[in-house]
């Protein structure tokens, strides 16, 4: 039993694993022809069977047809043959007395009006004495008339008129050496001689030719088929190889089939299967057996099957290919949306998405056009922003090589070195020189907040210096922001705006403080002045507009920073200013909280972390 | 995706591929389920095709002709003087169309080139084989064993004939004058001698019997030839040497045991000049052979079989008997 499961589960494994998947069309086309094809065959078996069956009974019918056309011409051959007799006794031997008369004259015309189908006419004693015979023909030496079976069984039951078995006739010299084989009907006569009355035989030999020629019509030239005539006790009296059994070439259930009862039945001889009809000859107690092979059924019926083989054939042919033709018509908007899908996946990013057929496939078709619209504009949006990002900080970079400031301070260098201020001069280029390192930091955009802070310490040193201490600068930085990381060049433009537009047309000392904190998780950086401040509607449009606009002296803008800190950290960070005239303004900016380090600087340099907006995520 | 759909497009033309084919066959089966099958010809060749003695044979043939679809045509010959005589009736009978050849051969030694002839060629021997044996094959009697049983039957009652046993044989042409006796009587002759040499007796003379010469001069070889009894080994002599014993009594007239199955010899025998005959079963002889033929000529492939057949040995008291005289007489004459 666990074997069998065994064998089981292994048999079903196997399949699953080496189940192909195949094409809706085939699916379908196999289903359609599965179906079609059962149903012809069904029909086709069926039509056939019914056919053979009856072809069967038709057959049967013919053969009883025929056995009894044969069956009466068979009696009505003995018939004539018992009436030459019955003529022969009642006519003539009863009448004569044998002591003064012949039986020669009337036994001579007898014969000679039946010579076709006799052989001779002969009567004899009980002793086997011949008295008369036809045609006259010399008698053998030593002949024993009364030991022939034909004269025993005459005498043994002599009211009945007795038919032998076809055998050689044994009684008459022919120096032509000419043997006939005859069927004798004989019969015990009651002879007269002198008055007396003396029992005799009657013999009439029949020419066995006769009956053979009669059954030789019965059998047609198809010997699967054949009729073959035996006595009540199986003998064979007529069969049509007869020398081919005498010579055991050949094997016949002649016995069995003389004891069947009169009509058709099955039976099964020498391996063969066989239909016999039987049917008994009056007078003699023969039998005629009608032998019909299945064999022959299925050679007659052979053209038949071959014919609807044929036809189921055809059929199917004609429905594989209608099934083809209308499974390919169904499957053709699957197959040619699944030929655009196929281009789109060996990178052609704009394939012509098929849409049409029926309802669901050319809904299918509608979304994924959608679908690739999206992806498409996604991937366009994302060139566009990394090419945004690229050209902002190209022009942040750009706006550190600002040639009036660097042409400022280096005069301003100058101015003091003549001066024979070198301390100042000093401080001054080491403070350029920290600037400029900071604006390129190896060419990296992120940066750790400390170094901003210093950018824009190096930058107000040397502004305040410029600027004649015409304003305070304070930076309040908490130390836990220090290490967060940011992207470079923001604070300074901010500073810049914060001069330019605050404090630079003060008439008091103007203050600029920077104040950088963390709040809800974030990292703000504040650049707060009290300078003229702006109108609301002002501060309105300072983060819109043209984001390549220089900004006075050697910002970048607002809108420059404002972008890059979005571009890199998302659309929840960025610029905020808040401003009132004549009340300063406040700028903050707002960055996530990720701390520094080179994966996380590398990621964010990559644009790896993003939150979900286009924002850069937290990192941890 | 493109790769499966093309494998399922050869499938698909593979599956209407074999049904075009399935479709041609039923329609061959179809056209030709009502024809019958092709008839092949074959020849019959044997020694005096007229004789009375071929009768059974005959109808063995044609019986089997009927059942196996053969065109027999008997070849019309008179006595063959020799081999190269009766091979040259066989070469013709391949020319005129013979698919094979069933050929008695009455002359034994055959040449080289006869041999590879008869070797490439679909031949079946009647009655005995030729020198060298098993070129071809061969349906016969057991002539060794025929020889035997006619020099039983003699034993069998003969002894109290006397113990001079004349031998009839037949053979023809050039051998006859070295009483080389036919294929067949050789080995019936060997049978006899070695049987009655088993019963201490030895034969007093061997005659050899030609078609060719007349009845008077047989009767006169004969009549210097005093026996008690003669065995005939072939039918022809048989009837040869009834034709001599016709009116002959007393000193003159020797007991006759033959081999034999024609009308001729078994008309004696019921009359009691022949006491006993051998008769093989020529019916069986002539169906064997054709139906062996036929089935070499249907199945080109095939080898032809050789067979044997049986023999009765008849005389006067059980020639009527029912088994017996279905063996002897023909049904239809």
């Amino acid at each position: 039993m666990i074997g069998i499961k065994n064998i089981y589960g292994g048999i079903i494994s196997y399949i699953r694993k080496h189940r192909v998947h195949q094409s809706i069309q085939l699916t379908v086309m196999l289903s359609f022809t599965v179906v079609s094809l059962l149903s012809m065959v069904v029909l086709g078996v069926s039509l056939y069977n019914r056919f053979a069956l009856r072809m069967e009974d038709m057959t049967i019918e013919s053969s009883k047809q025929l056995l009894n056309q044969t069956a009466i011409n068979l009696e009505s051959y003995l018939r004539s043959m018992r009436r030459i007799s019955d003529a022969m006794y009642y006519s003539v031997i009863k009448d004569k007395d044998l002591a003064t008369e012949s039986l020669e004259t009337e036994m001579n015309l007898l014969y000679e009006a039946n010579k076709d189908n006799l052989i001779s006419i002969a009567c004899y004693t009980n002793e086997g004495e011949r008295v008369a015979a036809a045609p006259l023909a010399t008698e053998k030496d030593g002949l024993d008339v009364v030991g022939q079976k034909w004269f025993t069984e005459a005498m043994g039951q002599m009211e009945n008129l007795h038919f032998s078995t076809p055998h050689v006739q044994n009684l008459f010299d022919d120096n032509s050496y000419r043997y006939y084989w005859v069927v004798s009907l004989s019969r015990a006569v009651e002879l007269t001689n002198n008055g007396n009355s003396t029992l005799g035989v009657l013999l009439v030999d029949m020419n066995y030719s006769s009956i053979e020629q009669l059954l030789k019509k019965a059998n047609t030239d198809n010997l699967s088929e054949y009729v073959y005539l035996t006595d009540s006790n199986g003998e064979i009296i007529y069969h049509p190889k007869q020398k081919l059994i005498y010579a055991n070439l050949f094997e016949e259930n002649n016995v069995a089939a003389a004891a069947y009862e009169d009509g058709t039945r099955e039976e099964e001889f020498g391996g063969e299967k066989r239909l016999v009809t039987v049917k008994t000859v009056s007078y003699t107690g023969w039998k005629i057996v009608s032998v019909v092979p299945k064999s022959s059924f299925n050679m007659g019926l052979y053209g038949i099957r071959m014919f609807v083989i044929l036809l189921v054939l055809l059929l199917m042919l004609m429905i594989v290919l209608i099934n083809r033709l209308v499974s390919a018509r169904v499957t053709k908007p699957l197959r040619r949306l699944t030929a655009s899908v196929e281009e789109w996946e060996a990178g052609n990013m704009s394939p012509d998405i098929y849409v049409g057929g029926s309802m669901e496939v050319e809904y299918l078709g509608k979304t994924l056009r959608s679908v690739e619209g999206q992806l498409r504009q996604l991937m366009h949006d994302i060139l566009v922003e990394q090419e945004e990002k690229r050209k902002s900080e190209l022009d942040a970079l750009q706006s550190q090589i600002n040639p009036h400031f660097l042409y400022n301070t280096l005069d301003s260098i100058v101015w003091m070195i003549e001066g024979e201020r070198y301390e100042d001069a000093v401080f001054m280029i080491t403070e350029l020189a920290s600037l400029f390192r900071i604006s390129l930091s190896r060419g990296r955009t992120i940066i750790r907040v400390a170094d901003e802070i210093l950018h824009a310490k190096n930058y107000m040193n040397i502004q305040k210096i410029r600027y004649k201490n015409k304003f305070r600068i304070e930076f309040l930085i908490d130390e836990q922001i220090l290490n967060c990381c940011t992207v470079k060049l923001v604070i300074q433009p901010l500073l810049e705006n914060a001069i330019y537009y605050g404090v630079e047309s003060m008439e008091d000392e103007g203050e600029i403080t920077v104040r950088g904190f963390s709040r809800d998780g974030d990292v703000c950086i504040e650049v707060q002045d009290n300078g003229l401040g702006m109108t609301e509607d002002t501060v309105s449009r300072l983060l819109v507009g043209n984001q390549h606009v220089r900004g006075h002296g050697s910002g970048v803008g607002l809108i420059n920073v404002h972008t890059r800190i979005q571009l890199r950290f998302g659309k929840d960070y960025g610029l905020e200013i808040e401003s009132a005239p004549d009340e300063g303004t406040a700028a903050r900016i707002h960055l996530p909280f990720i701390e520094y380090s080179d994966e996380t600087a590398e990621s964010l340099e990559n644009g790896k972390i993003r939150q979900p907006g286009g924002g850069a995520a937290h990192a941890e | 995706m493109q790769s499966k759909w093309n494998k399922n497009k050869v499938w698909f033309c593979i599956l209407i591929l074999g049904m075009l084919t399935a479709i041609a066959l039923s329609y061959y089966g179809m056209v030709n389920s009502g024809k019958t099958r092709r008839i092949h010809k074959v020849s019959v060749i044997v020694n005096d095709s007229g004789s009375e003695r071929w009768i059974a044979m005959r109808q063995g043939i044609e019986q089997a002709a009927d059942d196996c679809g053969i065109d027999i045509n008997y070849a019309t010959t008179g006595n063959f003087q020799s081999f190269e005589e009766e091979l040259a009736v066989i070469r013709r009978e391949f020319d005129n169309g013979a698919e094979g050849v069933i050929v008695q051969f009455t002359a034994a030694g055959a040449e080289d080139d006869a041999v590879r002839f008869l070797a490439g060629s679909p031949v079946m021997l009647l009655e005995s084989d030729i020198e060298p044996q098993e070129v071809c094959p061969l349906t016969a009697p057991d002539n060794y064993a025929l020889g035997c049983a006619l020099a039983e039957a003699f034993l069998a009652e003969g002894e109290a004939l006397g113990e001079r046993v004349g031998v009839l044989y037949e053979a023809a042409g050039e051998e006859a004058e070295q009483n080389v006796p036919y294929p067949a009587m050789q080995d019936r002759l060997a049978g006899v001698r070695e049987t009655l040499g088993g019963a201490g007796i030895e034969t007093a003379w061997e005659l050899a019997l030609t078609p060719d010469v007349p009845p008077e001069e047989a009767a006169a070889q004969l009549a210097g030839l005093p026996a008690d009894a003669v065995l005939a080994l072939g039918n022809n002599a048989a009837e040869a040497a009834v034709d001599y014993l016709q009116g002959k009594d007393g000193e003159g007239k020797w007991a006759l045991y033959g081999i034999g199955c024609s009308g001729k010899a078994v008309y004696y025998l019921d009359r009691g000049e022949i006491q006993s005959l051998v008769v093989p079963d020529e019916f069986k002889m002539g169906y064997q052979s054709v139906a062996n033929m036929a089935r070499r000529l249907q199945y080109p492939l095939s080898e032809m079989e050789s067979s044997a057949v049986d023999y009765l040995v008849v005389d006067r008291d059980n020639l009527y008997d029912a088994d017996r005289q279905k063996q002897l007489f023909p049904l239809v004459q």
